[in-house]
């Protein structure tokens, strides 16, 4: 193990020298990014940008290296030298995978330690960046390395190259890229990649694995009548890597098969009535806005009320008077970079180049960059909860999960952690000047700011905070009790004039407890994804994902709303062309689907779930039979041309319905065609594996004779030694 | 299997996709042997000896090495093997003793002493680099890495391709001290057929992916025999000749090689009606020839010979 | 003892040695008790596969010129008639064959080629040895 471990550091340590010099040149590249970025785009810079491109030239370079480490072994001297000797084919590929490891981390982790560096000598002081994200994009690579051992795979013996090279690879990249993709999602808002970390890291040890063995047993011709010629670790990265170019190839299809429907889809927002909190589906044509000059207060709006089995079928014409209000998301108005979230006023303003601009530090702070020079931001503030400090070092009360509260409480600016309530305000005239007040202090989960309707043009805003097992309601007054400075920002005089509604400078700002509602237990959670106020109660949206809105009466009633069904956005398991997936990952997934809906107590029951879409669900039953159908009539055309015969044969056309339309790419990498040739016995194709003819039983003839053999043996055909 | 037989192939067949390259290969290496394989390139040699080592799976048929499968040899059996492949390939990066301390790491038996006693007789100096080596020299550090870790079967394909006749006779010597006299088997394919005539004891020849001659030495000396005939046509034109390997032209006759000679041989040969026909001596060269050049014949001239059967 | 193997040679290696061992007991090179390199040594020298040395011996042994003595190795024997009347005269004959016609190209009469063929029997008989 020892001399083939030099062998291939002494082989592949040049590759160190390439792998460096790219990446070095990658995070030298991002230099300039890093030190011209303003607080506006800082959240494409490092993490995003920097992984995306790491991720990608890593997922190459793996791939390079691993290539590179196989092909030169594999020519046949090379090969015959390396692998007769008592050295096990595991420890050859075990060797191989420790150097393209240790080539492949080094060359990326010494240039971005030395970018991660460069950053913590910036420090936070003009840009919002922290060494620790270079961290994505160290992660990002430890993903793309599975490419290594998918090109030794790939490589190993004499891998075909449609079937037992291609799927792997196109699996790998698919797998490799939205776990990434999915786990910087994941990483600093949950706790999941905690589990997502280690389940990559075992995709990675059964790819590790399956190189090992493939390097051994993968070849073009296994023995005749084998039932797994290649073994059943090779066997089981073909079957998951046929899958996964199978649900790609659905993916791909989904658009086409799409564009065949019929039926227009509106694109409308859902509206609430501010009195009644009813749901309506409002719509706005652009022809319409086109032709009110592209506003909507002269647009014609069109729409309809939302009810329980109704599917709108035609949009009326509304009345402008009716008081519809569209809901707020809440956590939708961040971009995180899980080191810094933006903050809602730098998105609302930031084509208007404020002179400042503010982040929130993950670790808890508020940061505010002056940006006078907008190539080069200075750090103004820090503020944590005990109020406004100066740039020196960060102070020691941060906030805990600091948010903003979506839309603005007239021009204050309002946050909200895990502890209270906040409001900044700045000086009118001195924006350099701030203060902190805490609205309302304690435990809380979620703060809103939602309309109240009054009058037409009149409507206060009110704090909604929920604590826990409560929503409470809050006036803000001000030193007059009065909450009339929250009216909108101003309004049109009698003579058209703009009056603005203004507010004294640091004013005092209370918040007073109007009323509080207990949240009942069935929708209990930690908070809501959007919040709004009507006459009749609050109406929730639970969460991004799910789309069902409850109204939570002032009377302790809680009403489900009724959701609109043909939505803009497509629901996956509605798609005709999802009938094509497989069944061994639909049926997991539609089970799973279902229990997410049962958690979320949506649906009570599956059978009554599916008796509810029972057209849908026979569609695409009917679809997925014809295609196993299909499948099986093909999978056993490509059995008989492969030889498998008998059992076998049988089992595989059982799996035809596990596997579904995956199943012929399955077969085919797995096995290879049989070549026939005429038998000299009876005339008809033999496989010219098999001893014996398939048809006659002969076996085959001996060579020829010539009638110039010399053989020393009495016996022709087996020499018997002298 | 017959446990005397190091080397034992049961209707090795192998395809090219829909070629043919070794077809029904019965063929034996007896236990402390010195066996020649001969034949032109591309008759299946490297393809049956990368089959009968386990580097390529045959289409059909088995092959059993030292008693082991070729499909199945574990680096244990492997080991008692060694192989060296065609070209003599070595990591070039590696100095001669670094080769040496690679085998030595990578073989649980290593006989350092052979080693450079092999090197030293193929004249290389032990800190020279692979790289710079000739041809012949690579050979010897090649061989010595087979040798050393003291198999007891040794396969050699084209070992003797590009060497000059020193370092072919430091490899002619080294094989027949590796032998030691019948303790232990070579299998060697190659073209260098003075050298075959000198070490080995038995003989075989591959044509077209068949064995068409697997015997003794000195049996094969004594069963092909010609005649050099004078006749204006090609005697092995008429067909009527058994066991007709090759008739080759000469200035004024034509050299029939035949192989098995009877008396059939004789009244065909009588009854050909040429101008003159008499016995010829023929060398062991002559003879191999015959078979190799056989193959490079028309059809026309091989159909023929097959009717004569 | 000198022995030289050609390889391009209609004659196989085994009878060339046993041509030129034979030649050189007929001629007194060799002689009776003369010890002989092992079939090991030989095939070492010579660069040629032991088998065919030990067919050689085999076979020189068997036409008695050579003996081997168990662990001392082996030796040029005894001159001792072990073939036939018969064989005898059908190797007698074989040699003249090749003799007569070779004389007869050099274009000598019969009694040039008898007078000089009795002349170098009386050399070779009387000689010591």
């Amino acid at each position: 193990m020892k001399a083939l471990l030099i062998k291939e550091f002494r082989e592949n340590l040049k590759w160190l020298a390439v792998g460096l010099v790219v990446f070095s040149f990658v995070a030298y590249s991002w230099l300039p990014a890093v030190r011209f970025s303003s607080p506006y785009t800082f959240r494409s810079q490092i993490d995003n940008g920097l992984s995306a491109v790491v991720g990608l030239l890593g997922g190459l370079f793996a791939f390079a290296i691993g290539v590179l480490q196989s092909a030169f072994d594999l020519r046949p001297g090379p090969r015959a030298y390396l692998e007769h000797r008592g050295v096990k084919s595991s420890q050859i590929v075990i060797a191989k995978l420790i150097t393209g490891f240790t080539v492949y981390s080094a060359s990326i982790v010494i240039p971005l330690s030395f970018l991660a560096v460069y950053l913590a000598r910036v420090g936070i002081q003009s840009i919002p960046v922290r060494p620790a994200q270079v961290f994505p994009s160290i992660v990002a690579a430890f993903f793309a390395f599975i490419l290594h051992p998918i090109a030794i795979f790939c490589l190993a013996r004499c891998a075909s190259w449609w079937g037992t090279k291609t799927v792997p690879i196109i699996s790998a990249i698919a797998i490799a890229g939205p776990s990434f993709g999915f786990f910087s999602l994941l990483v600093f808002s949950t706790n999941l990649w905690i589990w997502l970390l280690p389940a990559y890291v075992v995709l990675l040890a059964i790819v590790c694995w399956a190189a090992i063995d493939g390097w051994q047993k993968l070849s073009l011709n296994p023995p005749a009548g084998q039932a797994s010629p290649n073994g059943w670790r090779v066997n089981g990265v073909l079957i998951l890597g046929s899958l996964v170019c199978t649900l790609i190839a659905i993916q791909f299809l989904s658009p086409i098969a799409s564009s065949f429907r019929v039926a227009e889809r509106r694109d409308y927002d859902l509206k609430f009535d501010l009195l009644t909190g009813e749901p309506w589906a409002v719509s706005i044509r652009p022809e319409d806005l086109l032709k009110s000059n592209l506003t909507e207060n002269k647009a014609s709006i069109y729409g309809c009320k939302v009810e329980f089995g109704v599917e709108p079928k035609e949009y009326q014409l509304l009345p402008k008077k009716l008081p519809l209000q569209q809901m707020h998301g809440n956590m939708a108005e961040y971009v995180e970079t899980g080191m810094f979230k933006s903050t809602r006023y730098d998105q609302v303003y930031h084509n208007m180049n404020p002179l400042w601009t503010s982040v929130i530090d993950a670790r808890g702070y508020l940061l505010r960059y002056s940006v006078v020079d907008a190539r080069h931001p200075i750090l103004d503030a820090i503020i944590d909860r005990d109020g406004v400090h100066p740039p020196k070092s960060l102070p020691g009360k941060p906030f805990r999960n600091l948010r903003e509260i979506s839309g603005s409480l007239k021009s204050l600016r309002a946050f909200y952690d895990d502890n209270g309530v906040y409001v900044l305000r700045q000086h009118r005239s001195n924006a350099s000047e701030m203060q902190l007040y805490t609205l309302v202090d304690g435990s809380v989960l979620g703060a809103y700011q939602s309309d109240i309707h009054h009058a037409e043009k009149n409507r206060i805003q009110r704090l909604i905070v929920v604590v826990d097992g409560e929503i409470r309601e809050y006036r803000l007054l001000d030193k007059d009790n009065s909450e009339e400075w929250t009216h909108g920002i101003g309004k049109e005089g009698d003579d058209g004039e703009w009056i603005e509604n203004r507010v004294g400078e640091f004013q005092e700002i209370r918040a007073e407890l109007f009323k509080s509602i207990a949240i009942p237990k069935s929708i209990i959670r930690n908070d809501f994804y959007s919040l709004l106020r009507t006459q009749a109660g609050y109406v929730v949206q639970l969460s991004s994902f799910n789309r069902k809105h409850f109204l939570l009466g002032f009377d302790g009633t809680v009403t489900e709303l009724p959701t609109p069904s043909n939505f803009m956005v497509t629901e996956g398991f509605g798609d005709p062309v999802s009938a094509l997936v497989p069944p061994v990952v639909g049926v997991p997934a539609l089970l799973s689907h279902y229990i997410y809906r049962a958690k979320r107590g949506e649906s009570t029951e599956l059978v009554q779930w599916i008796l509810e879409k029972k057209s849908m669900f026979l569609t695409l039953a009917g679809i997925s039979v014809i295609f196993v159908g299909l499948s099986m009539w093909v999978v056993n055309r490509m059995l008989r041309k492969r030889g498998i015969s008998g059992k076998l044969r049988m089992a595989w056309l059982a799996a035809c319905i596990a596997f579904g339309v995956a199943t012929p790419l399955i077969v085919a990498c797995i096995y290879a065609v049989r070549v026939r040739e005429k038998c000299p016995a009876c005339g008809k194709p033999r496989r010219i594996d098999l001893a014996a003819c398939e048809a006659c039983g002969e076996s085959w003839p001996k060579n020829d004779l010539h009638g110039i053999e010399v053989y020393d043996h009495e016996k022709n055909p087996i020499p018997v030694g002298v | 299997m017959n446990p005397d037989n190091a080397i034992q192939t049961f209707g090795l067949t192998r395809y090219f996709s829909k070629r043919p390259v070794v077809q029904e290969l019965d063929f034996a290496v007896p236990r402390g042997s010195i066996v020649g394989l001969l034949g032109l390139n591309g008759a299946g040699k490297s393809t049956a000896i990368k089959m009968m080592l386990g580097f390529l799976t045959p289409t059909r048929g088995s092959s059993q090495v030292l008693g082991c499968n070729s499909q199945a040899l574990k680096p244990e059996d492997r080991v008692r093997i060694g192989y060296a492949v065609e070209g003599h390939f070595l990591y070039p990066w590696m100095r001669v003793q670094d080769c040496e301390a690679f085998g030595r790491d990578t073989f649980p038996r290593w006989n350092r002493e052979n080693f450079y006693s092999i090197v030293d007789r193929f004249g290389i100096g032990t800190t020279q680099k692979v790289s710079w080596l000739s041809r012949g020299q690579r050979a010897g550090v090649s061989l010595a890495s087979t040798i050393s870790s003291d198999p007891e079967l040794l396969v050699l394909d084209d070992p003797a391709l590009g060497l000059d006749p020193v370092s072919r006779r430091a490899l002619n010597e080294t094989l027949l001290d590796f032998n030691d006299s019948g303790a232990r088997t070579v299998l060697i394919s190659s073209h260098m057929l003075d050298d075959i005539e000198r070490i080995c004891d038995r003989i075989a020849i591959m044509v077209a992916g068949q064995v068409l001659v697997d015997c003794k030495l000195d049996e094969f000396r004594s069963r092909i025999a010609a005649w050099s005939i004078e006749s204006s046509t090609d005697p092995g034109l008429s067909g009527q000749i058994p066991g007709l390997i090759h008739s080759h032209r000469r200035t004024h006759s034509w050299l029939v090689t035949v192989a098995n000679p009877n008396e059939a041989t004789l009244s065909a040969l009588d009854q050909l009606g040429a101008v003159s026909c008499e016995s010829a001596e023929i060398t062991f060269e002559e003879a191999v020839i015959a078979y190799l050049a056989r193959s490079r014949r028309s059809d026309t001239f091989l159909t023929g010979a097959r009717a004569a059967s | 003892m000198q022995i030289q193997i050609a390889t391009h040679s209609a004659t196989p290696i085994f009878r060339q040695i046993v041509d030129q061992i034979r030649r050189q007991v007929t001629s007194g090179q060799l002689t009776m008790g003369d010890s002989l390199p092992s079939v090991r040594q030989l095939a070492k020298d010579l660069v040629i596969n032991p088998n065919t040395v030990a067919k050689a011996y085999a076979e020189l042994q068997r036409d008695g010129l050579l003996e081997s003595q168990q662990g001392r190795g082996i030796f040029v024997a005894k001159k001792r008639t072990i073939y036939t009347k018969a064989e005898r005269t059908r190797r007698l004959d074989e040699a003249i064959d090749r003799f007569a016609s070779e004389a007869l190209v050099l274009d000598f009469s019969h009694e040039e080629i008898l007078n000089r063929l009795s002349s170098k029997l009386e050399q070779l008989t009387h000689e010591p040895g």
